[in-house]
């Protein structure tokens, strides 16, 4: 019998590190620090931007808490990240859901006999999360019939854009799927739910406040999907992610627009291409190299460890876990531990980007 | 104990059995649903390796999409003179031999991004694009194919340790729309492609006999290629059912490994 629990998921390839003054920075920073956050330490900003999107991603202004949690589930069922589902699924049990509703909501995603907004909000959940993600008009106008419009689509986006960036960081580091998925059948965790069922609630479902953007954060990359998202709390945590990756100085800045170019062009994302596009021209690239990585995912001139980035960038817009993971096994023989972690996550910003670029641009 | 109270104890005691046993049940029915439904989920996703996603929901809901046109590129591949070697062998040994070249050469089309659409006899056809829109689908195409040449070679030292005759392929690739839909009856249904490009690929598949090379792709694949896969030009050479000579290439491998 195949489960979810059976998709094939390589050991981690990463490791957990201990660093107690920059995680107490964060904590301070982002309000609680997750055990994953300590497998991306090699990087300069990938926690400090993973925790404030997570508050933000766990922050709903607009949405009913339940259907944001059936919209991660979904998402994380679709790319086939255990890591993710499993910890949307524990978080579902210890809110204090009973058992047998969750399976009817597990059950529902495939079944399809929810109330038709969440019908509707799942299945573009899924048309977005894929590797084709681009939605149609009709996809658009399916929520609108059911009151998700407007701010509400827009904060529906954001949500399924970061459950994109989190299956990502969780798959290509291939962070260990098992404790997260046996923790809800642990004896202490049945025996201790009703007492810590608030505190999780607490903790994992806040309510987001509106929040304009500042003049200074509505330009720079990724300027036209962010400002599409002012008044959500996330829009001035992706500002903040994005400026950190590209300030970062754990990969060239070329390379990374060479990972996300590809990832813009696999996607079929247009804005973001000709944002990555102008990008590579500022840092002196020139248009056969450009167009050469575009058409072929090559040019004469790359760098060899540019070359296998690419390659693996491209490959990061599919769901399978497993070949996905054996081809970062190969490329993390060939960096260090700081450009593996650095090219997991723009790889992840650049899927999260391109996804709600397609989704706002619709609108 | 009065009797009263020792009838009233038996009726509790029965009542709580029945209940029990009740919990059990719908407990046991609750875990088969659940298992159950994972299965169902699952399966929905592993069916994605073989049709687009949407098809898939389609069939799920009882509304399969109406089939649509697609870029695509199309692989065939096929052993040369494999029907006096398939009379050489032992039935059973050339089923295994036959299933490990399979095994083979689907893996390095999937590892490229393609997936086989079907075997026929001793052929395959393999897809690229057809699941999912792929900007890269021909040079995806053409590093399979090269893939496939080398897994070859390697299988082909296993054979003749064993004793057994050596394997060689033709492979044919083009590129173009097709239309793609759930093609054959109710019992009996495919996700698959049809057109001029699948059956060009097969064509120029049969014309590695005649140059006596292992892969051959159409102009519409060389155009798009980069300088990286080493190509030599052959001669416009007539096919079956296309009224002129078509423009043809051997693929020789690549400059960078």
């Amino acid at each position: 019998m195949t489960t979810i629990r059976d998709v094939e998921w390589l050991p981690p390839l990463l490791e957990l590190h201990r660093d107690p003054a920059r995680l107490a920075r964060i904590k301070l920073q982002a309000g609680s620090v997750d055990e994953p956050l300590r497998y991306f330490l090699a990087s300069d900003w990938l926690p400090e931007a993973a925790a404030e999107l997570n508050i933000a991603l766990i922050s709903r202004t607009y949405l009913d808490h339940e259907l944001a949690d059936l919209v991660g589930l979904s998402v994380s069922q679709e790319n086939s990240c255990r890591y993710c589902f499993a910890a949307t699924r524990t978080m579902l049990l210890m809110v204090g859901y009973p058992r047998e509703h969750i399976i009817r909501l597990e059950q529902n995603l495939t079944i399809a006999d929810l109330d038709e907004r969440t019908q509707a909000a799942i299945a573009f959940a899924r048309r977005l999360s894929r590797c084709d993600p681009t939605p149609s008009r009709a996809d658009v106008e399916a929520l609108r019939r059911v009151g998700i419009d407007g701010v509400a689509y827009r904060e529906l986006v954001a949500a399924i854009g970061l459950w994109v960036f989190f299956n990502r960081t969780s798959t290509l580091g291939a962070l260990p799927p098992e404790p997260m998925e046996a923790l809800p059948d642990r004896w202490f965790m049945r025996a201790l739910r009703p007492l810590i069922s608030g505190f999780v609630d607490r903790t994992y479902r806040r309510r987001g406040k509106a929040v304009r953007l500042p003049e200074e954060m509505r330009v720079g990359a990724c300027a036209t999907a962010i400002n599409a998202l002012d008044g959500l709390p996330i829009a001035p945590s992706l500002r903040r992610a994005i400026d950190a990756m590209w300030a970062s100085p754990g990969l060239p800045r070329r390379t990374r627009a060479f990972m996300c170019a590809a990832i813009a062009r696999a996607l079929g994302c247009p804005t973001s291409e000709a944002e990555v596009v102008a990008l590579l021209a500022e840092e002196g690239v020139d248009k056969a190299t450009v167009d050469g990585v575009l058409a072929h995912l090559d040019a004469p001139d790359l760098t060899e460890s540019e070359r296998a980035l690419i390659r693996f960038a491209r490959e990061t817009v599919w769901y399978e876990p497993a070949p996905l993971q054996r081809r970062a096994g190969e490329l993390r023989a060939h960096l260090t531990e700081r450009e593996f972690v650095e090219a997991i996550g723009t790889a992840s910003i650049a899927n999260m980007m391109c996804r709600l670029d397609l989704a706002l641009a619709v609108a | 104990m009065s009797a009263a109270v020792f009838a009233a104890l038996l009726v509790i005691a029965g009542l709580a059995t029945v209940a029990w046993r009740a919990w059990r049940e719908n407990q046991r029915l609750r875990g088969r649903l659940e298992r159950s439904t994972q299965e169902l989920q699952q399966l929905q996703q592993s069916f994605r390796r073989f049709a687009p996603g949407e098809v898939i929901e389609g069939l799920i809901q009882g509304a399969p999409p109406a089939p649509g046109k697609r870029e695509v590129t199309v692989l065939f591949a096929d052993l040369v003179n494999f029907t006096p070697l398939s009379e050489q062998l032992d039935p059973v040994v050339l089923v295994r031999v036959l299933n490990d070249y399979f095994d083979r050469m689907s893996r390095a089309v999937g590892e490229h991004r393609g997936h086989v659409s079907k075997f026929v006899g001793d052929g395959l056809l393999a897809l690229f694009g057809a699941l999912a829109p792929n900007p890269w689908q021909a040079d995806d195409a053409v590093r399979a194919a090269l893939a496939m040449r080398a897994a070859l070679v390697v299988y082909n030292e296993e054979l003749t340790a064993e004793g057994l005759p050596p394997l060689a392929v033709g492979i044919g690739i083009d590129r173009g729309t097709v239309i793609a839909g759930l093609i054959g009856t109710a019992d009996l249904m495919e996700f698959t492609v049809i057109g001029r490009t699948v059956n060009l690929a097969s064509r120029v598949q049969t014309a590695t006999r005649e140059h006596a090379v292992d892969i051959l792709i159409t102009d519409s694949v060389r155009s798009t290629l980069d300088g990286q896969i080493a190509l030599r030009s052959l001669p416009p050479t007539a096919m079956k059912g296309v009224a002129a000579p078509v423009p043809i290439w051997s693929v020789e491998g690549r400059r960078r490994p």
